[in-house]
């Protein structure tokens, strides 16, 4: 046991010390933090170019000219309120008009035709150019206007009972999959990053050990099973710490920013704490699961070269697993989800969602969690057998097949 | 200490690299573990670092079974390993207390060994930073830190400029006169000769040699003579090939002279009186002291 907690603790370090590891945190929720506070300088940028607006609207450095020889505007208090920096005029002459906009004088010269139909004059069209569309709006809304006052309503009153909205509240007496949806979402995408970065890294660090032979020097010292579980371990710590600092300083972020994002997020961080519950437990023992195999496929390499091409079947079977577990995002209570609930290299991810947004008992949960940590902990035993039979083999890289014949070997 | 090893065998994928292999050691004598590249010395080793089981055979510790997890063992590997990134102290205090040591003893025996080495100034450098031969003596170092009862050392010296082999001679000598078993396995057969009391050499996975090294050296001479002659070489070189056939046989030439063996039955004295008959004029006639590296060869060398 002792010699456990010194590979735990000599593995942290090493871990921890890296200034890859540091910078992540670093950067990461520095990133966090920049993004979630967006909205506040898109904010203050949209207030100032509001302010802006309104000295604009003071000083009016656009021109437009409305050739409207039918009276179809009553008036320009409708074009004046969607044109606040031009200056409008009307004027009786087209070919006025179309001159003017051609010698760049004027900015934009609209010709009303019908009460429906208008001609935009520019000078040179622009993607970015809205004043067609918004004089389309300024057209239609002077002709309903024009209509109703016809048929003698208030068309004020009008607009009002046609904007009118029914409001109504969502009372969930079960699960609430419409708030979990999103937190399940982003939990699961957090626990398939770490399964996959710090499962890599373990994979790394076993099979530099072999590489630079300190092996030779640590199976001799050491229990197999104290070092490739210290390690595992070491990394499951090393990741959880790393992910709680992320996420930690996400939700600051978010806190600050709350005013800012109009509290939207609320509802959804408020998680349940079965749910917390489930993912941590599950997450571990999923975690371990699949950081037994890294460790294992490490220890089966030669050179750190290797270790990429021989943890890619690893790596296939968790965005299988990560694939699966959208189909239970979408459907968490058919069968498939059931199934895959209880399938330990599945489970890890699926019943933690089958919980946020589906509908388990307590007893379901448990079963579930036997199953995995029973896997994990035989998958650690045959990961503890392989390590120590694979650190000490070296040449070429090892086929599945050998890999079996390891795992019978008695001696 | 008196460990005994006793017909190991030991197979890997049905492929037998040890067929039977046994010796004996004790305490305060060193044993030459000698044999070419792949003749089975690292996995006899291993085995006994209880890294791989024997298919067959024991180990025995005064008659008792050995396991190597119950005694304090410093073992240098033939592949060095340590961690490259690491500061020397640090890693040598995290091996030192995987070995069962307290964290202040494994400390003051790294400040002992590190100094004993000359090679106290690098204890907080980073392990990759340091030369070759520096990197062989925190390897040593590490494993003489525990102050073990059994020592294993495998190619201690290779790396190592004069210097450091002599600090190096002196470390083991002091292991050795501190009445440590040691292990010795090395292709550098002068340091063998000089360290070692006893000496196996495996070939193919088996010993064909176990023994004193000094009672093996006289066996082995026994029957050879270093003969010279100022005479034409060419002359002499004849007699000696051709009309001495059924007294000696010419084993190899070298520049201190023809090294013969004799036949069985015929004396030095017969070899003398037939070489005078043929009026050689002889400037050396003595009896041939084996170096163990001609041991060796004649022992492990290739067949043909």
């Amino acid at each position: 046991m002792k010699q456990f907690f010194l590979v735990i603790k000599f593995e942290l370090e090493t871990m921890m010390r890296k200034k890859s590891y540091l910078l992540s945190i670093v950067l990461i929720a520095l990133a966090a933090f920049v993004l979630l506070s967006m909205p506040r300088f898109f904010n203050d940028k949209k207030e100032n170019q509001d302010g802006k607006n309104n000295q604009v609207t003071e000083s009016k450095d656009k021109d437009m000219l409305i050739y409207d020889n039918q009276g179809i505007l009553s008036g320009l208090e409708f074009v004046e309120q969607s044109f606040p920096d031009y200056n409008i005029a009307l004027e009786d002459d087209l070919s006025v008009l179309k001159n003017k906009v051609e010698d760049g004088s004027v900015d934009a010269g609209i010709e009303l035709q019908e009460p429906l139909k208008f001609v935009y004059h520019v000078k040179n069209s622009s993607l970015n150019d809205r004043t067609a569309v918004y004089f389309q709006e300024v057209l239609q809304q002077q002709y309903q206007v024009n209509a109703l006052k016809e048929l003698n309503y208030d068309a004020l009153k009008v607009n009002e009972i046609y904007h009118s909205s029914a409001n109504y509240e969502t009372n969930v007496l079960g699960t609430d999959g419409v708030n979990n949806y999103f937190y399940t979402y982003i939990l699961i995408f957090v626990l398939y990053m770490m399964i996959l970065l710090y499962g890599n890294q373990i994979a790394v660090s076993v099979a530099s050990e072999k590489s630079n032979r300190a092996v030779e020097i640590l199976v001799t010292s050491c229990s197999p099973n104290a070092m490739i579980f210290g390690k595992v371990i070491a990394g499951a710590i090393a990741g959880a710490v790393q992910t709680i600092l992320i996420l930690g300083s996400c939700l600051i972020a978010y806190h600050i920013n709350a005013d800012v994002w109009n509290h939207v997020l609320d509802p959804f961080l408020n998680i349940p704490t079965v749910v917390w519950v489930t993912f941590a437990l599950f997450g571990i023992f999923g975690y371990l699961l699949f950081s037994f195999l890294f460790g294992a496929i490490g220890a089966l390499c030669s050179k750190v070269e290797e270790v990429n091409g021989a943890t890619m079947p690893i790596q296939l079977l968790i965005i299988a697993v990560f694939f699966i577990s959208f189909i239970t995002l979408q459907n968490p209570n058919d069968l498939l989800s059931t199934i895959v609930s209880y399938v330990p290299l599945t489970s890890w991810m699926c019943m933690f969602i089958n919980v946020a947004l589906g509908s388990v008992t307590v007893i379901e949960i448990i079963i579930s969690l036997v199953i995995l940590v029973l896997t994990t902990f035989a998958i650690g035993m045959i990961g503890a057998k392989l390590y120590r039979r694979g650190t000490l083999s070296y040449g070429n890289s090892m086929k599945l097949t050998h890999l079996f014949k390891m795992m019978k070997q008695k001696n | 200490m008196e460990l005994k090893v006793n017909d190991l065998h030991k197979s890997f994928d049905g492929n037998e690299v040890l067929h039977g292999v046994s010796f004996s050691i004790s305490s305060g004598k060193a044993l030459g573990l000698l044999g070419r590249n792949g003749a089975g010395k690292s996995t006899t080793i291993r085995i006994l670092m209880d890294v791989f089981k024997a298919n067959q055979g024991e180990i025995l510790m005064d008659g008792q079974p050995f396991h190597a997890s119950e005694y304090n063992i410093g073992y240098l590997p033939e592949e060095r390993g340590l961690y490259p990134k690491k500061k020397v102290s640090e890693q040598l205090i995290y091996l030192a207390m995987l070995r069962g040591t307290t964290r202040t003893q494994a400390k003051n025996n790294l400040k002992k060994w590190l100094k004993r080495l000359g090679i106290e100034e690098y204890e907080n450098r980073v392990l990759d930073t340091l030369s070759k031969g520096n990197q062989q003596k925190v390897q040593l170092a590490q494993t003489l830190m525990c102050n073990p009862d059994i020592v294993i050392l495998d190619e201690p010296f290779s790396g190592l400029d004069p210097v450091n082999s002599q600090i190096l001679k002196e470390v083991v000598q002091e292991q050795i006169e501190a009445g440590k078993l040691v292990i010795f396995s090395s292709h550098q057969m002068n340091y063998v000769e000089e360290f070692c009391e006893n000496i196996v050499i495996l070939h193919h996975g088996q010993v064909v040699l176990e023994g004193n090294l000094k009672q093996i050296k006289k066996e082995y001479g026994k029957n050879r003579l270093v003969l010279r002659s100022t005479s034409s070489q060419e002359v002499f070189k004849d007699i000696l090939l051709n009309k001495c056939v059924n007294l000696l046989k010419v084993f190899e030439e070298r520049e201190e002279g023809y090294i013969v063996e004799l036949l069985p039955n015929v004396s030095k004295k017969d070899v003398l009186m037939k070489l005078l008959e043929f009026g050689v004029d002889l400037d050396v006639f003595q009896v041939y002291e084996a170096s163990l590296t001609d041991i060796f060869v004649a022992k492990a060398g290739d067949e043909e």
